[in-house]
């Protein structure tokens, strides 16, 4: 095989994408273009199959309404998912996906959706809208997004943060911490989207889903002005 | 009573104070009339013969607006109206008391408000509105918000307080929150011409354009065509077929224009909808809805884009073979929205035909930029805040002569605005 193609599933689309999440996909595609390689995205809705050979799950945030739609399907997948994981397939997931990916999410009237539990986590809704630009330590690097849930993160006690808040509410505005990690799986409130001004997380994912695939990787550096440029911005604005 | 004789002139006092210190003093007297008399608004607005109109939505309500108080007043009413961009109570109680003689009455027939989704609702309660004219739900800064279900919802609110609503009878959300409204009538696109409209199924997974309930449309729109003069189209209303023309480009702005005409035959009573429809011919779009200026011997059109859709629809009305250049300005002030993550779901690809060069400038260039970037077409960053250090700069470039398309959020169309009217030797030029 080439050392040159991933597999790229865009989960749930049309029905979790309300913040620009596709610009994550756009990003993978473009930084492997740039290196001569190459993504094939297959987009999986609702009702569809998990296509086969995966190397990256990219899944955006929702309304309520997407919400339930994608909950019922999740279910149906959850086996799937969960097996991935294990195997290694990357995974990046944005707000409501990410609350979906943990044990629950407990709606402010009091509502359970059943969620996937590969993230040790549970989500509690409130009426309180946490919204604004967001700065994250991690040990991927800084990295900067714009938050807009109302949904409380509450992580397991074993569960690894993403990062730590440097500016914003993050999980659930108390803990300091934002996001979750486990082995390849990314979760995050942080839109933005988050990966074209976190150019070091994009490359992450990448290097961790083509050395699954094919061994040792060393990816090249690219110029990235623009992007460090857009992020030294983003981090400059007010709340 | 003799609160309110006091209230009014000491707020105009106030008002004139803060003009002479140079201020822009539209939000603070309403602020502080609000916390003397919450009643305040009703004591004023109630009184009107015609009543209240609130023209909500997402995308299209300071056209409309102007276009209905275009229409009534040649109609011979008396419209009282807030100025474009004060969108809230706030600065509607500024308008008020600017408006109000000094007895505390408005020597008016009938008001006419442009509010957005929060506020709609606010001033629905305050004073039961004769009609709320809904024209959309799109995304539009959902950080201020939250989502298009909240938004229409806020919408429905402001239209239960109403005797009547007048809704897009091709947007699925606002039909399916205000049917059961006892007086509902709706405007729009015959099913043939939907397709013509950019389309919200791609940018929100369908939840806002299929299943759309099917329902006999008040005014139906039947046939639409761009022209010099702008838009021209053919109306159905009660059997009546009606050709007329828009002066503004784009599919929406006949469902704009039609709106407008539908709902000033409504409050007039007059049937006669060719003459109402005539009125719209001397009509005059605001600043930044696609006119051209001159400028230098170059030629400067300006198209606002506040969403996903909106620049999508420009994109597909003003990008034509006549352009030779487009400058792009994103800013992320609170009027614009902090959150630009909504470039994300423009249809960008649509400049992937266009020869000339693109420029992109404002607070958010680079995210501009990187969406450019990763469809692989070609930009130019102008690195800086400064919008008249970015004007002159494009102006003076050698890219490019002849027609220069300026694609602006709100904040950065603003600040164009006084860049072109100092410019034009301190012309209005809105």
């Amino acid at each position: 095989m080439v050392k040159s193609t991933l597999t790229l599933c865009h989960l749930y689309h049309r029905n979790m994408n309300i913040y620009g999440d596709t610009g994550n996909v756009r990003t993978l595609e473009y930084r492997l273009r740039a290196r001569g390689m190459q993504a094939v995205v297959v987009q999986c809705e609702v009702g569809e199959p998990l296509p086969k050979d995966v190397d990256i799950i990219v899944a955006g945030g929702g309304q309520d309404s997407g919400q339930l739609l994608v909950e019922k399907d999740l279910q149906k997948k959850q086996r799937e998912l969960t097996s991935m994981a294990e195997d290694g397939v990357v995974m990046l997931t944005i707000c409501g996906t990410y609350q979906l990916f943990g044990h629950r999410f407990v709606t402010y009237d009091k509502q359970t959706i059943k969620g996937i539990g590969i993230f040790d986590l549970e989500t509690r809704g409130s009426d309180e809208r946490l919204i604004g630009n967001v700065i994250v330590d991690s040990s991927f690097g800084q990295l900067v997004g714009f938050e807009n849930h109302s949904g409380k993160t509450l992580l397991g006690a074993q569960q690894q943060p993403l990062g730590q808040v440097v500016k914003g509410a993050g999980n659930n505005g108390q803990s300091g911490e934002e996001g979750a990690v486990r082995n390849n799986i990314f979760g995050t409130y942080m839109h933005g989207p988050i990966l074209p001004k976190n150019p070091h997380l994009a490359d992450e994912l990448l290097t961790r889903a083509l050395e699954r695939k094919f061994g040792e990787v060393k990816l090249s550096t690219l110029p990235d002005l623009e992007e460090h440029a857009a992020a030294k911005i983003a981090k400059s604005r007010p709340r | 009573m003799v609160r309110r004789h006091i209230i009014i002139p000491s707020a105009k006092l106030l008002r004139h104070s803060l003009r002479i210190a140079g201020g822009h003093g539209s939000a603070l007297p309403g602020r502080i009339i609000e916390k003397i008399d919450p009643r305040f608004l009703k004591h004023m607005l109630a009184p009107l013969p015609k009543g209240v109109v609130i023209v909500t939505g997402t995308n299209g309500k300071t056209t409309t607006t102007h276009m209905l108080v275009h229409l009534l007043r040649a109609q011979g009413l008396k419209v009282l109206t807030n100025p474009s961009g004060s969108n809230l109570t706030r600065g509607l109680i500024s308008t008020i008391v600017e408006q109000s003689t000094a007895t505390g009455k408005l020597p008016y027939d009938i008001a006419v408000f442009e509010l957005d989704e929060a506020y709609a609702p606010l001033l629905a309660t305050a004073v039961p509105p004769k009609i709320v004219l809904a024209l959309n739900v799109m995304r539009d800064q959902l950080d201020r918000y939250g989502e298009l279900d909240t938004t229409a919802t806020l919408i429905a609110k402001a239209a239960a307080k109403a005797e009547m609503v007048i809704v897009n009878g091709n947007d699925a959300l606002l039909l399916n929150k205000t049917k059961d409204h006892p007086q509902r009538y709706t405007f729009g696109l015959a099913d043939g011409l939907l397709s013509q409209l950019s389309s919200e199924a791609n940018l929100y997974g369908k939840q806002n354009s299929t299943n759309t309930p099917k329902i006999e449309l008040n005014a139906k729109i039947t046939s639409v065509s761009s022209s010099e003069e702008g838009m021209n189209y053919t109306v159905e209303v009660n059997d009546k077929v009606v050709k007329n023309t828009v002066p503004l480009l784009g599919i929406h702005n006949v469902m704009n224009g039609v709106a407008a005409v539908f709902t000033t035959s409504i409050i007039t009573s007059n049937n006669d909808i060719a003459t109402t429809s005539a009125g719209l011919k001397s009509f005059h779009p605001a600043f930044g809805r696609g006119e051209t200026l001159r400028l230098d011997n170059k030629e400067l059109t300006v198209a606002l884009v506040k969403n996903p859709s909106g620049f999508t629809q420009n994109l597909a009305t003003f990008v034509t073979p006549n352009i030779d250049a487009i400058l792009v300005v994103i800013n992320d002030e609170y009027a614009d929205g902090r959150d630009v993550s909504w470039l994300w779901d423009v249809q960008i690809e649509r400049l992937r035909k266009f020869k000339g060069t693109i420029f992109v400038g404002g607070k958010r260039r680079f995210d501009m930029a990187l969406r450019l970037k990763y469809e692989d077409i070609a930009f130019k960053v102008i690195d800086t805040d400064n919008i008249e250090g970015l004007m002159k700069q494009v102006m003076q470039s050698k890219e490019w002569d002849g027609r220069l398309l300026i694609i602006p959020t709100y904040t950065a169309m603003l600040a164009i605005r006084k860049w072109l009217g100092a410019k034009l030797g301190g012309r209005h030029i809105w």
